[in-house]
């Protein structure tokens, strides 16, 4: 049996009918990470604990007892997550040498689990951008093409699962950080509702907004996976308490009777047209599939990216204030008193786009500007959130494109911050107005770049996006289609 | 448009030094962001705002007490530490 681009349960057969041990899967990748590290797409391998842990899977295996469906399956976790023992830099110089004191809820269930962690993917800083080229620990290449980027801020999670070096990966999500790459590198995304999987242990960016979730081969894949780590947690006020669906049991049943809304907004200029044709081409699909399409308007499309790039600011510069030199992470040398100790530090330890956000937070938060700024942001995104449910009174999902083009090329965007804010314009009004999202493959450009759908729900829908996403998949074939 | 000398107050609260570079050009930067986002200011909400907070759930506000060994650990990430304390620089 090959190990290529094994999927969840592809890789759970192999184990259990003995067609390879855990411990040729674990190498399997970590060569293929060998092989490929001018992806750049780790930025800590833990080869040999994920060696140790799979020769105990083994024993298990040979002395017959059951395997979780998940245990021994080699994933890896972005780096902005805490993995106990482990190094977790958030890819910046701030926290280079920092090793986490403990694991993540969401990394702690897939242990439970069983599942193997192969090391921890490169990201944009802290999560800021959208083409993993903000890391303090360089760019990650995308798979397909390596001129290009493979999206942000989850980069190097989208490029291993797509280049095959592990079988899933975590990312986490506040303005399209795991839809996005998803789509530039040909993979399945889901960022699940606010509060459906806990953020203990994720290292804040946007409190309010943050979401960690599956990037996988497919969207079965993802179902499994967001069904270990959804769940109430009390180390987390914010997670949800309600009891998640069997993501897993839901995804078969048939499209007959559901009503996608295609935005207008959604298909204005801005929008690439080989993106636009995919998009129509896999709508007519899932017509034939059963569903109904209707066209809807959300006149405050164009506002969701504002108040994110409000909103979001905001809450960085409150969450990275922490970083001061003094309880953990980096600390100048050069300081010869206490404001030196901060000003230095963060001045040494962050980079420029960091360094961007927290200065545009305290803007829109001082004194002055915080009414017209933050709290109209605020105040704008409620009506955001009601124009959604409103919409969603009248359809069940809505499909938009994920991202307004293919990858785009490295350094292509650096030298505006706002030309690169701008490809988030699909993505952030589903972190903005709380919905759940998911990104598809869905076709190529002429020059064999992935191209991404988007699904998106309703809070509380992802058991209907993912079987959106499956029926679509099981229908069509981009997403067994790999890099070269 | 943002000056230079509105960076500097910024970067007071920030508590981030800048180069004379860095301030030039995120009085730049800064300027064409919130240029872009001003168009929410057109927007007509109501008075009052109330931001939607979930209920959330928090625990007993008691000391939950750490294990010598965390205790420890967590202390020696510190950049300097002297018989596990945490050291700073003076504040006065």
């Amino acid at each position: 049996m090959s190990f290529s681009y094994l999927t969840i349960t592809q890789a759970h057969h192999g184990l259990v009918t003995k067609q390879f041990s855990c411990i040729d899967l674990v190498s399997y990748y970590l060569k293929k990470i060998e092989e490929q590290k001018d992806l750049n797409a780790f930025i800590t391998i833990t080869g040999e604990a994920a060696l140790a842990r799979a020769k105990i899977v083994d024993a298990k295996i040979a002395k017959g007892e059951k395997l979780g469906e998940l245990e021994g399956l080699p994933a890896a976790i972005k780096d902005l997550i805490l993995t106990k023992g482990i190094k977790t830099t958030a890819a910046s110089k701030i926290l280079a040498n920092y090793i986490a004191p403990y694991d993540a809820t969401v990394v702690a269930k897939l242990k439970e689990a069983g599942v193997i962690i192969l090391g921890k993917n490169n990201c944009d800083e802290f999560g800021l951008g959208s083409s993993n080229e903000t890391s303090a620990f360089g760019p990650v290449l995308n798979p397909w093409d390596k001129t290009k980027v493979p999206g942000g801020s989850s980069g190097g999670s989208a490029a291993a699962v797509a280049a095959d070096e592990c079988v899933f990966a975590l990312g986490t999500d506040t303005g399209g950080s795991i839809r996005q790459p998803a789509a530039f590198c040909g993979v399945v995304g889901l960022k699940p509702g606010y509060g459906r999987v806990s953020r203990y242990g994720l290292i804040a960016m946007t409190s309010s907004l943050d979401q960690a979730g599956p990037i996988t081969r497919t969207v079965e894949d993802a179902a499994i996976v967001l069904r270990v780590i959804a769940g109430e947690d009390a180390n987390d006020a914010t997670a949800l308490t309600s009891e998640p669906d069997d993501y897993l049991a839901g995804l078969s049943g048939n499209l007959k009777g559901l009503i996608i809304g295609l935005p207008e907004e959604y298909f204005k200029d801005g929008l690439d047209k080989e993106v636009e044709a995919a998009i129509k081409l896999a709508i007519k699909q899932l017509e034939a599939l059963g569903a109904s399409v209707v066209k809807v308007s959300l006149p405050h499309t164009a506002l969701a990216l504002a108040a994110y790039y409000i909103i979001m600011p905001a809450e960085v510069s409150s969450n990275l204030a922490r970083f001061d030199g003094i309880r953990y992470g980096f600390g100048s040398a050069l300081a010869k008193n206490l404001a030196e100790v901060y000003g230095k530090t963060r001045a040494e330890g962050f980079g420029a786009e960091a360094k961007r956000r927290i200065m545009m937070g305290a803007f829109v938060l001082s004194a002055g500007y915080q009414e017209a700024y933050y709290q109209q942001a605020v105040k704008v995104q409620k009506l955001i959130k009601e124009e959604y449910r409103e919409v969603f009174n009248k359809v069940d999902v809505l499909i938009t494109p994920t991202a307004p083009t293919p990858a785009f090329g490295l350094g292509e965007k650096a030298a505006d911050p706002l030309t690169m804010y701008l490809s988030d314009v699909y993505t952030v009004s589903a972190n903005i107005a709380g919905l759940c999202g998911l990104s598809v493959p869905c076709g190529f450009s002429s020059k064999g770049l992935p191209l991404g759908l988007q699904i998106l729900g309703p809070d509380g829908a992802e058991g209907l996006i993912l079987k959106v996403g499956y029926n679509y998949q099981e229908n069509t074939s981009r997403h067994k289609q790999h890099p070269k | 448009m943002l000056t230079v000398l509105e960076v500097e107050k910024l970067a007071k609260l920030a508590k981030i030094e800048l180069t004379a570079q860095e301030k030039r050009r995120l009085a730049l930067e800064m300027s064409s962001i919130l240029e872009y986002v001003k168009k929410l200011q057109a927007v007509k909400t109501e008075d009052k705002v109330n931001k939607e907070i979930k209920a959330s759930r928090l625990r007993e506000d008691r000391v939950i007490g750490l294990r010598i060994n965390d205790q420890k650990e967590l202390i020696n990430q510190a950049p300097e530490s002297v018989d596990n304390l945490i050291k700073t620089k003076p504040v006065f």
